[in-house]
C-alpha cells in the first residue's frame, strides 16, 4: 500500500511536468516587446507609488516644501517619460496605483503641452504658452532630459 | 511507512534537480515549455516532501518503532499530541522538516513571483532547488529519518523531557521555517542578478518576503524566550546560547535591511548596500544551521551527536562564494541613483542603523567564534557568557533605541538646524523629563534610567508623528479615528513600521525590568513554612507527587501573600524521567497588575511584576527547595508579541480596494514594438 501511494505520487508529478510539452505551446522566452511593457508599466507603478509615499510625507511635514517640490517634480518627469515611452509601444492601460491627482490623462495633457509648446517653439521662436503655468517647469526640464 | 517516507525523499530529489537544471536550460535553449514544465517540478517536489513528513508522522502516530528515528524520540506513554513536537525534535526529523518548510515556501515564492520579475523566475527557481537539492541530498545519505531500526524490542526512548512544553508546537518550527526561509529573499535578488534585472525590480518581492522571514523568526525567537523562562528554571528567557545567537544573527542583519531597504524605495540609494545585507543574512542563516547540525560550539539546542556539520560548514562556503561572486560580477551596475546629501538626514540615520545593528551581529560572531579560535590557536577552552554580551551588546542596542526616536523625524535629503530642534524638541524633552522623573522617584540604575529616557523618546517620536499626520487628515475634515486610519492606509509600511517600534518599547521595558530589577532568592521550605522576598510572603503548604510510565511528577503547593491577604495560590512542578536520567521544570509565574482590570483574567492585566517560582529540588526530610524570582515588568516582554504581529500586518497589508483605480485600456493599435533604446532613452 505505501509502494502504490508512493507510485501514484511519482505519477501524477509526472504527468505535471510533462502537461507543457504535451500542449506544445512552443512559447518562445525573452519576448522583447512583452518583457519592456513590463518594465515600463511596473516603473510607472513604483513612480506612483513613490509619488504617494511622498505626499504622505509632505502632510506629515517630515519633507520640506522645497525638498518636497523638487522630488515630485523629478517623479512626475519620470512617470511622464514612462508614459511616452509606453505610448510608443502602443500601450495604454492605467497603472493600478496612479494617484487621483496624478492620473495618466493630466500627464497626457502636459506631454501634450510640452510637445505643443515644443512645436511652436520650432516654428516660431520660443514663445511659450501662457496657459502652461506651474507645471511647465516639469515640462521644460523633460524635454532638456 | 519508511517505504513511502525513503520513495518520497528520491522522487523530491530527483524533481528538484529537474527544476534546477530545467529552469536554466530552457532559458538558455529559448524553450518556454521546459521552463513551465520545470517550474511545475519545483511545485511537485514540495507536494513530495510533503508525503514524506505524512510518511513521518503517521509512523509515529501508529508508534512504528521499526524505524529508528521513531523508536528514539517517542515511546508509548507520550501524549500524541506531542507527535507532532516528537517528528521534529531530532536532527534527522528536524532536516525534514525544514527541508519540507522550505521547499513548500519556495513553491510558493516561485508562485507569487511578481510579472516584472519574470526574466529571473528561472534564475530564482535554480537558486532555490539548489538548496532543496542539498538538503535532500543530506537526508537520503546521512540523516535518513526512515532509517530502520538497529533493533525492535518494542520499547522506544520517548521525545526530551524539555521538548514537552506547548511552547515547542510552535518555536522550533517557527525558527527552522525562518532560519531556511532567509534564502528566499536571497534568492530574489540573487536570481535577479543573474539575469541582469540590476535596479529595482527584485526590491518589492525580497522586501515583502524579508520581512515575513523576519517575522517568523521574531515570533519564533519570542516564543522561544516564553518557553526559555518558563522551563529552564533560571528565572531568565536570554542567556546568549551560541543557538539562540545563531537565530538572532540573520534576524539582526534582516532588521538592517528592513530599514534600508526602504531608502532604495525611496531615495533609489543603498541597492548595493541591501544585496549586501540580503547577502549577509543567507550566509548567517548558513552559519547558523551549520552551528546547530553537529558544529563544534555546544549548546543545549543543537543536536550535538550529529556528524554532519562539516557538510553544513562546506554548504556554508559555497553559499559564501555563491554569494559574492554574483555581487562582484554586477557590482558595476548597483550603483546608487544619488549620492547621500547629507549626514543629518533620514538616510543617514538608517545607514547609521544598519551600521549598528551589523555592529551587534559581529560582536556576536565573534563571541561564537572566539571560543574556536582560542581552542585552536592555544589548545585553551575558552567560554563566552551573558556578561560579555550584555557589556558589549547594550550600549550598542541603546544607540539602535536612540536612533529609533530620532531617524523618524528627521526629513529625507537633509535637515537643518532649525528643523531638527522643530521636530526633535519634544521627544527629546520627554525624555529627559522621563529621566529625572525615575531619578527622583527613586531609581539610581543609570543604564536602567537611560534605557527608560530611550524609550520614552522613541514612544513620543511616534506620537509627535502620528499626531503631525492625523491633524493634517483632520483639516481635511476627518475625525480623529479616521484620520489616524487614513493616515496610517496613505503608507502602510511606515505606520506598521511604527507600530513594531511601539512593539520594541514593551520588548524593552520588560528587558530593562528583568535585567535590572530582578530579585531572586532561593530557600529551603518545611511544610508550613514561609520566605519573605520584597512584599510577597510565599508559604510552602505541601507536595504532591504521580508515579507515571516515564517519569516521577512533584508538584509544590504554595500560596502567596501580599500585605497578609493570600493573592495566588501555585504550584510549580519539577518531573525526573528515568530514561533521560534528566528532571524537567516547569515555574508558576503569577502576574502581579499594574492595574486590575475588571473581567480580565490576571495574565492579562498590565503586569507591575511576575512572581515566579521553581521547585529546584524536593529534599528527603520533606522540604522543598524553591527558586523564588521577583520580575518586574516580565508581562511586557510577551505582550510586544502580539503588537509585533499587528503592526507587520499592517506593514505588509496590500494597498485597499478602494484605493485602487483601474481604467479600462484604451484600444489603439500598436504602433511597431520598439525597445527603450530605440525611442531614445
Amino acid at each position: 500500500m505505501p509502494i502504490a501511494l508512493g507510485a501514484i505520487v511519482a505519477l501524477v508529478s509526472l504527468v505535471v511536468i510533462a502537461i507543457p510539452f504535451i500542449r506544445r505551446s512552443g512559447a518562445v522566452l525573452s519576448a522583447r516587446y512583452t518583457s519592456e511593457v513590463d518594465r515600463l508599466t511596473s516603473l510607472s507603478s513604483d513612480l506612483y507609488e513613490r509619488i504617494g509615499l511622498l505626499q504622505a510625507d509632505h502632510a506629515t511635514k517630515t519633507v520640506t516644501d522645497e525638498d518636497y517640490q523638487h522630488q515630485l517634480l523629478e517623479l512626475r518627469i519620470g512617470a511622464a517619460e514612462t508614459i511616452r515611452l509606453l505610448d510608443q509601444l502602443g500601450y495604454e492601460e492605467e497603472p493600478q496605483n496612479a494617484p487621483a491627482s496624478l492620473t495618466r490623462e493630466s500627464l497626457e495633457e502636459e506631454i501634450a503641452a510640452l510637445r505643443l509648446a515644443g512645436s511652436r517653439r520650432d516654428s516660431g521662436g520660443n514663445r511659450e504658452s501662457e496657459s502652461d503655468g506651474a507645471g511647465m517647469t516639469g515640462k521644460t526640464e523633460l524635454r532638456d532630459k | 511507512m519508511a517505504d513511502l517516507g525513503t520513495m518520497s525523499l528520491l522522487l523530491a530529489l530527483a524533481l528538484a534537480v529537474y527544476a534546477g537544471v530545467g529552469s536554466v536550460a530552457g532559458v538558455k535553449l529559448g524553450s518556454g515549455d521546459l521552463v513551465m514544465s520545470a517550474r511545475r517540478s519545483a511545485y511537485m517536489a514540495g507536494l513530495a516532501l510533503a508525503v514524506a513528513v505524512g510518511a513521518l508522522v503517521y509512523a509515529f502516530v501508529t508508534h512504528d518503532f521499526s524505524i529508528e528515528y521513531v523508536r528514539g524520540h517517542s515511546d508509548l506513554a507520550q501524549s500524541q499530541a506531542y507527535t507532532w513536537v516528537a517528528m521534529y525534535a531530532g536532527n534527522e526529523g528536524s532536516l525534514l522538516y525544514i527541508t519540507a518548510i522550505f521547499t513548500v515556501m519556495s513553491m510558493v515564492a516561485i508562485y507569487v513571483t511578481p510579472r516584472r520579475l519574470e526574466p529571473s523566475r528561472p534564475y530564482i527557481i535554480a537558486i532555490l532547488m539548489g538548496i532543496s537539492v542539498f538538503f535532500l541530498t543530506v537526508l537520503l545519505t546521512l540523516a535518513d529519518p526512515f532509517a530502520p531500526a538497529l533493533f525492535d524490542d518494542g520499547r522506544a526512548i520517548g521525545v526530551n523531557p524539555l521538548l514537552r512544553h506547548p511552547g515547542m508546537f510552535i518555536h522550533p518550527p517557527l525558527q527552522m521555517a525562518g532560519l531556511v526561509g532567509v534564502a528566499i529573499p536571497f534568492a530574489f535578488v540573487g536570481g535577479a542578478m543573474i539575469a541582469g534585472q540590476t535596479r529595482d525590480q527584485w526590491l518589492d518581492a525580497a522586501r515583502v518576503s524579508a520581512i515575513l522571514v523576519w517575522a517568523t523568526l521574531s515570533a519564533g525567537l519570542l516564543i522561544g524566550a516564553w518557553w526559555a523562562y518558563t522551563i529552564l528554571g533560571w528565572g531568565g528567557y536570554w542567556s546568549w546560547d551560541p543557538i539562540e545567537n545563531v537565530a538572532i544573527m540573520p534576524w539582526l542583519v534582516l532588521t538592517a535591511f528592513i530599514h534600508s531597504v526602504m531608502v532604495q524605495k525611496r531615495r533609489g540609494m543603498f541597492r548595493m548596500w541591501n544585496i549586501a545585507l540580503l547577502s549577509m543574512a543567507f550566509v548567517l542563516a548558513q552559519f547558523g544551521l551549520f552551528i546547530n547540525r553537529g558544529g563544534p560550539v555546544v549548546s543545549v539546542h543543537s543536536f550535538g551527536a550529529s556528524t554532519i556539520g562539516s557538510v553544513f560548514l562546506g554548504f556554508m562556503l559555497f553559499s559564501l562564494l555563491f554569494a559574492l561572486v554574483i555581487f562582484l560580477w554586477r557590482y558595476p551596475m548597483l550603483k546608487s541613483d544619488r549620492p547621500l546629501e547629507s549626514f543629518l538626514s533620514r538616510e543617514a540615520s538608517f545607514l547609521v542603523n544598519n551600521f549598528l545593528f551589523l555592529g551587534v551581529t559581529f560582536v556576536t560572531l565573534w563571541g561564537i567564534l572566539f571560543p574556536l579560535f582560542s581552542e585552536f590557536a592555544n589548545n585553551e577552552t575558552v567560554t563566552v557568557s551573558a556578561p560579555w554580551y550584555n557589556q558589549i551588546n547594550g550600549p550598542i542596542l541603546l544607540a539602535i533605541v536612540i536612533l529609533m526616536g530620532i531617524g523618524p523625524l528627521l526629513p529625507w535629503r537633509r535637515t537643518t538646524a532649525t528643523s531638527a530642534r522643530r521636530w526633535l524638541s519634544i521627544p527629546v524633552g520627554i525624555s529627559l523629563a522621563t529621566m529625572a522623573l525615575l531619578w527622583i522617584s527613586g531609581v539610581h540604575e543609570l543604564w536602567a534610567i537611560v534605557g527608560f529616557g530611550a524609550l520614552s523618546m522613541v514612544m513620543s517620536a511616534v506620537m509627535e508623528e502620528w499626531y503631525r499626520g492625523t491633524m493634517a487628515q483632520r483639516r481635511a475634515g476627518l475625525n480623529f479615528a479616521t484620520g489616524w486610519w487614513r493616515m496610517v492606509s496613505g503608507n502602510r509600511p511606515r505606520h506598521g513600521g511604527y507600530i513594531v517600534h511601539i512593539a520594541i518599547i514593551a520588548l524593552g521595558i520588560g528587558i530593562i525590568g528583568t535585567n535590572f530589577f530582578q530579585q531572586r532568592a532561593d530557600v529551603a521550605l518545611a511544610p508550613g513554612e514561609s520566605f519573605t522576598l520584597d512584599e510577597y510572603r510565599v508559604e510552602y503548604v505541601s507536595t504532591e507527587n504521580e508515579l507515571r510510565v516515564d517519569r516521577i511528577s512533584e508538584w509544590a503547593n504554595v500560596n502567596v501573600y501580599k500585605d497578609d491577604e493570600l493573592i495566588a495560590s501555585l504550584a510549580p512542578w519539577r518531573a525526573f524521567y528515568p530514561v533521560f536520567n534528566m528532571a524537567s521544570v516547569r515555574a508558576s509565574v503569577y502576574n502581579v497588575p499594574l492595574v486590575d482590570i475588571p473581567g480580565l483574567p490576571s495574565y492579562l492585566d498590565p503586569g507591575l511584576e511576575d512572581l515566579y517560582i521553581v521547585p529546584s529540588e524536593f529534599l528527603e526530610d520533606g522540604r522543598v527547595v524553591l527558586r523564588i524570582s521577583i520580575n518586574p515588568a516580565a508581562w511586557w516582554l510577551w505582550v510586544s508579541g502580539p503588537i509585533f504581529i499587528f503592526g507587520t500586518i499592517i506593514a505588509l497589508w496590500p494597498a485597499p480596494l478602494l484605493e485602487r483605480r483601474t481604467v479600462p485600456v484604451r484600444t489603439r493599435t500598436p504602433s511597431t514594438p520598439q525597445t527603450a533604446s530605440s525611442v531614445g532613452v
